[in-house]
C-alpha cells in the first residue's frame, strides 16, 4: 500500500491473457497509472545451464532449442558457433549458408508472432490469425527440411546433421512469395489504422544513450537510430557474401519498434533468396569425432548471434573432455524484460502493459532459462 | 438428464488461457485460422471460474506448479487436465532438473497425456475427440478422483512447494 | 543508492540523432589498458576478441578505463565455479560499438567467501545479472541495490550452480525421480555422498 493508501497494488499474474509466456508483474497502482512495477520472472525455470554441464556436448544440441521458443535456431547456431571456435573447426560454405537461410527463416516467423502479439495486445484479433496462418508455412517448410516443426535440432558442431532436398529452394521461394503478397495487407490492416496510431505512437520512448547504457540490443535499439546489427559488424555464417541493409528508425517509440521489425521481414526474405541463389556445391558438414565420443580441448569462446530479439551471446568453457565446463547463455530479454521494462512501464496505464512489452518483444524463457 | 448434459458439455469446452510451458507455442496454430479449434467448441477463457479445460503445456516448473494447482482448485466441476508433452509423463529432457516436476500426475489429476515433444496442433485434436468420447462415456472424472484421494495430491504437493494459511491470495512480497 | 533514470511524467528530449562511432582499435585499447592498470595481463585472442585479466580490486579501474575508450555495451558477466583450483572466476564481456570488438576482463575471487565489488554504478545493466549470480553462486555484491529474490522460489539449498550441488540426486529425493539408465550418466553423479551443503 501506499504511503497515504492513494496506491494499490496488484499481481498482473501469470495466468493472464495479456502476458506473452509465463511471467508476472507486481504493480502499484494509483488509480489507473502505474506508478512503480517489478517483474516476478522464475516460472519457467528449468536449469538449463546445470543441465548442460551433465550432458556430453552433441546430447547438449537437442537441449539447446528450448531456451528460446519461438526462435529457437538462434540458439543451436551460437552453441555450435561456440565449439567450432575452441576447436577451430572451418565450417564448409554450403553449411553456412543452410545455416543462414535456417536463421532467416527463424526470424520472419518470430517477427509474424511478434507482430501478432502487438495486434493482439491493441484488441485487433485478426492481425494474430493472419500472422500465425502465414507462420504455420514457414514451420512446414521446417517439417521438410529437418523433421520438427518447432524445435528443429538440425545445425550442430561443425555444419548441419543433412543436406537439404532438392525441391526445397522451391517450396521456400513459393512460401516468401505468398508472404510478400501478404505484406501490403498487414501494411494497410495494422500500420494505417488511427487505433494503432493513437496507442503505439509516443508509447514508452527512450533515446539511444538511455539504450546503450541499459543494454538494450535488437530491434529495440535500431528503432532509436543506432545502426548496429551483429551481422555486419561481428559477421558470422554467409552474412559477409550476402547484400542487404540494416533498417532503423528515429523515435524510439512503441510504433518505431514494430516499423523495424516490419522492415526486417522484408531484409530476410531478400537475404533469404540471395542465400538460395548462391548456394555453394559441397560438404555439408565438417569431418568431426564421432558424437558419441565427442571431445573439445580445454578453452572458451564467446558466440554472439543477432536474432529477432536482440543479442544472443554463448559463452562456453571447455576444460577438455566430453562434458561441457560451463555454458553461459545470455539472451535478450535479461536486459529487456527486467530493468529495462520496470523503468519504461512507470507513468503509463495499466491496460499498455501489455503492449510495452509486446513492443519491446520480451521473451520470457530466456530469463528464467 | 446426465447423458444429455455430457453430450452438451462435450462440445463446448473452454481451454483456460496459462502458457505453462513451452509447449504454448503450438496453441496459437491451434486458435488460428490453420486448425481452427473453434470449430470443435472449444475456445480460450480468461478466467479460471469459467473454464473446462486445463491443459498443462509442457514441464511445469516448481513455482509454475503452486500456480496452477491454485487455479486448478479455482475452476468449477466438472474440469478436465491435459498433459501436454511429454515433460509431463516423467519430467522429459529435464529428467534431472532440480526446478522441474517429474509426473504431473501426482499433483493434479490427468485425464489424457499427449505424447510428444513437442505434439503436434493434429495430436492435440486427437486428444481432444478422445477427451469427448470419454466425457460422453462418463470416464473422465478427474476432478472426482482429486477430491476422493485429496490427501494424497496434498501430500505430495506439500513435499514440493509450502503452502501457507491464506495461501490463495499470498504471493512473494518484492522490494 | 542507484536511481531510476527515466520519468515519463517529466517528457523526454527530442532523439539526438546517428550514434558517432569511435575510432580506436582493438589492439591499441588493450595496450592503453595494460598502461593504466598495475598488473593487467593482456592478449589478443583473434579478430574482434581481446581478453584483459586482472586482480579483483582492479576490476572498477579497469571497467571504467574501458568504458571510456568506447566500450559502453555492457554484454553480460559470467561466474565460472571451478573447485579444484579452489577459485570462482567473473568474466566480464564488453562491446565497443565504434572499435566493433569485445573485450573480455577476468577476475579471479576466492570461493569459500566470494565476495566482489559491484559494477553497477559504471554499468548499469549488471544489476541483473549480479542478481543472478548471487542467487545461483552465492556471491556478494556489496552496493548493488537489489540483491533480492529472483528466480527461485522458497529455495532451501545451497546455491545450485556451484559444482557441489547435485541436482540429480536432489531430483531423486524431491521428485520421486526414477534412474533406469545409470550406465549413461556422467559417473561423478552417481556417487551417494554427492549432495553437499553450502
Amino acid at each position: 500500500m501506499g504511503d497515504d493508501f492513494r496506491t494499490t497494488e496488484i499481481i498482473f499474474g501469470p495466468q493472464h491473457p495479456g502476458i506473452h509466456g509465463n511471467f508476472a508483474f507486481r504493480l502499484e497502482l494509483e488509480g489507473d497509472i502505474v506508478r512503480r512495477a517489478r517483474v516476478v520472472p522464475g516460472y519457467l525455470h528449468r536449469a538449463f545451464e546445470k543441465l548442460m554441464e551433465q550432458r556430453t556436448w552433441m546430447q547438449n544440441v537437442a537441449l539447446v532449442p528450448r531456451i528460446c521458443v519461438p526462435d529457437p535456431d538462434v540458439n543451436e547456431a551460437a552453441y555450435s558457433m561456440a565449439i567450432e571456435e575452441i576447436m577451430g573447426l572451418e565450417v564448409p560454405r554450403r553449411a553456412d549458408h543452410i545455416r543462414t537461410v535456417v536463421l532467416e527463416l527463424s526470424r520472419i516467423a518470430s517477427h509474424l508472432m511478434g507482430l501478432g502479439g502487438m495486434g493482439g495486445a491493441i484488441g485487433l484479433y485478426t492481425l494474430p490469425m493472419w500472422t500465425n496462418g502465414e507462420r504455420d508455412y514457414i514451420l512446414d517448410l521446417f517439417e521438410q527440411l529437418t523433421g520438427g516443426r518447432v524445435y528443429h535440432i538440425y545445425t550442430w558442431p561443425g555444419g548441419v546433421r543433412w543436406d537439404m532436398p532438392d525441391n526445397w529452394p522451391r517450396k521456400v521461394n513459393k512460401v516468401l512469395d505468398h508472404i510478400e503478397r501478404q505484406l501490403p495487407s498487414y501494411w494497410s490492416l495494422f500500420f494505417e489504422s488511427k487505433v494503432t496510431d493513437a496507442r503505439m505512437v509516443g508509447l514508452a520512448p527512450y533515446d539511444p544513450d538511455w539504450a546503450i547504457a541499459h543494454g538494450v540490443t535488437g530491434p529495440n535499439l535500431r528503432a532509436t537510430g543506432v545502426k548496429y546489427d551483429i551481422r555486419k559488424d561481428d559477421p558470422y555464417a554467409a552474412y559477409e557474401d550476402l547484400d542487404f541493409e540494416i533498417p532503423t528508425r528515429k523515435s524510439g517509440d512503441g510504433m518505431a519498434r514494430a516499423l523495424v521489425r516490419w522492415d526486417e521481414v522484408g531484409q530476410s526474405i531478400r537475404i533469404i533468396r540471395q542465400a538460395l541463389e548462391q548456394m555453394p556445391s559441397g560438404p555439408y558438414r565438417a569431418k568431426t569425432p564421432p558424437p558419441l565420443a565427442f571431445t573439445v580441448p580445454p578453452g572458451d569462446a564467446l558466440a554472439r548471434i543477432e536474432s529477432s530479439k536482440g543479442e544472443y551471446n554463448y559463452y562456453v568453457v571447455s576444460k577438455g573432455g566430453k562434458y561441457p565446463h560451463r555454458v553461459h547463455v545470455r539472451g535478450p530479454s535479461f536486459t529487456h524484460g527486467i530493468d529495462v521494462l520496470e523503468q519504461l512501464l512507470r507513468g503509463y496505464e495499466i491496460s499498455d502493459t501489455a503492449l510495452i512489452t509486446a513492443t519491446l518483444d520480451v521473451c520470457p524463457p530466456d530469463i528464467d532459462r | 438428464m446426465r447423458k444429455v448434459a455430457d453430450w452438451a458439455s462435450a462440445r463446448s469446452m473452454w481451454l483456460l488461457w496459462y502458457c505453462t510451458g513451452c509447449g504454448a507455442v503450438e496453441l496459437p496454430p491451434c486458435f488460428t485460422s490453420r486448425y481452427d479449434m473453434e470449430r470443435y467448441g472449444i475456445g480460450p477463457m480468461a478466467t479460471p471460474r469459467q473454464a473446462d479445460i486445463f491443459l498443462i503445456t509442457g514441464y511445469l516448473s516448481v513455482k509454475t506448479l503452486k500456480r496452477v494447482v491454485r487455479s486448478y482448485e479455482q475452476m468449477q466441476d466438472p474440469k478436465y487436465v491435459l498433459g501436454h508433452g511429454s515433460c509431463t509423463i516423467d519430467g522429459g529432457m529435464y529428467w534431472d532438473s532440480y526446478a522441474t516436476v517429474k509426473d504431473v500426475g501426482l499433483y493434479i489429476p490427468v485425464d489424457i497425456y499427449i505424447a510428444g515433444c513437442m505434439p503436434r496442433p493434429e495430436a492435440i485434436f486427437h486428444a481432444f475427440e478422445k477427451l469427448q468420447d470419454m466425457i460422453k462415456k462418463g470416464e473422465a472424472a478427474g476432478w472426482r478422483r482429486y477430491k476422493d484421494n485429496y490427501r494424497f495430491y496434498r501430500d505430495n504437493q506439500d513435499k514440493v512447494f509450502k503452502r501457507g494459511p491464506n495461501w490463495a491470495l499470498e504471493e512473494p512480497v518484492l522490494k | 543508492m542507484v536511481e531510476d533514470t527515466l520519468d515519463h511524467t517529466k517528457g523526454m528530449d527530442p532523439l539526438k540523432g546517428e550514434y558517432k562511432p569511435g575510432t580506436i582499435k582493438l589492439e591499441e585499447a588493450l595496450v592503453r589498458i595494460g598502461k593504466l592498470v598495475p598488473g593487467a595481463e593482456t592478449a589478443v585472442r583473434r579478430a574482434r576478441r581481446g581478453i584483459v585479466k586482472v586482480t579483483p580490486d582492479m576490476k572498477d579501474l579497469v571497467l571504467k578505463g574501458l568504458k571510456e575508450m568506447g566500450f559502453d555495451h555492457f554484454v553480460a558477466v559470467t561466474c565460472i565455479d571451478w573447485p579444484e583450483e579452489k577459485r570462482m572466476e567473473l568474466v566480464y564481456h564488453l562491446w565497443s560499438y565504434g572499435t566493433k570488438g569485445i573485450i573480455m576482463v577476468e577476475t579471479d575471487i576466492d570461493r569459500d567467501m566470494p565476495s566482489i565489488g559491484t559494477a553497477v554504478p559504471i554499468f548499469r545493466p549488471a544489476i541483473t545479472y549480479e542478481r543472478e549470480i548471487h542467487e545461483m553462486f552465492g556471491v556478494d555484491f556489496p552496493g548493488n541495490p537489489r540483491l533480492t529474490q529472483f528466480i527461485l522460489e522458497d529455495w532451501e539449498g545451497p546455491p545450485p550452480m556451484r559444482k557441489d550441488f547435485n541436482s540429480l540426486m536432489y531430483s531423486v529425493e524431491r521428485f520421486g525421480l526414477k534412474i533406469r539408465y545409470p550406465k549413461s550418466l556422467p559417473p561423478h553423479l552417481l556417487d551417494k555422498g554427492g549432495e553437499k551443503n553450502g
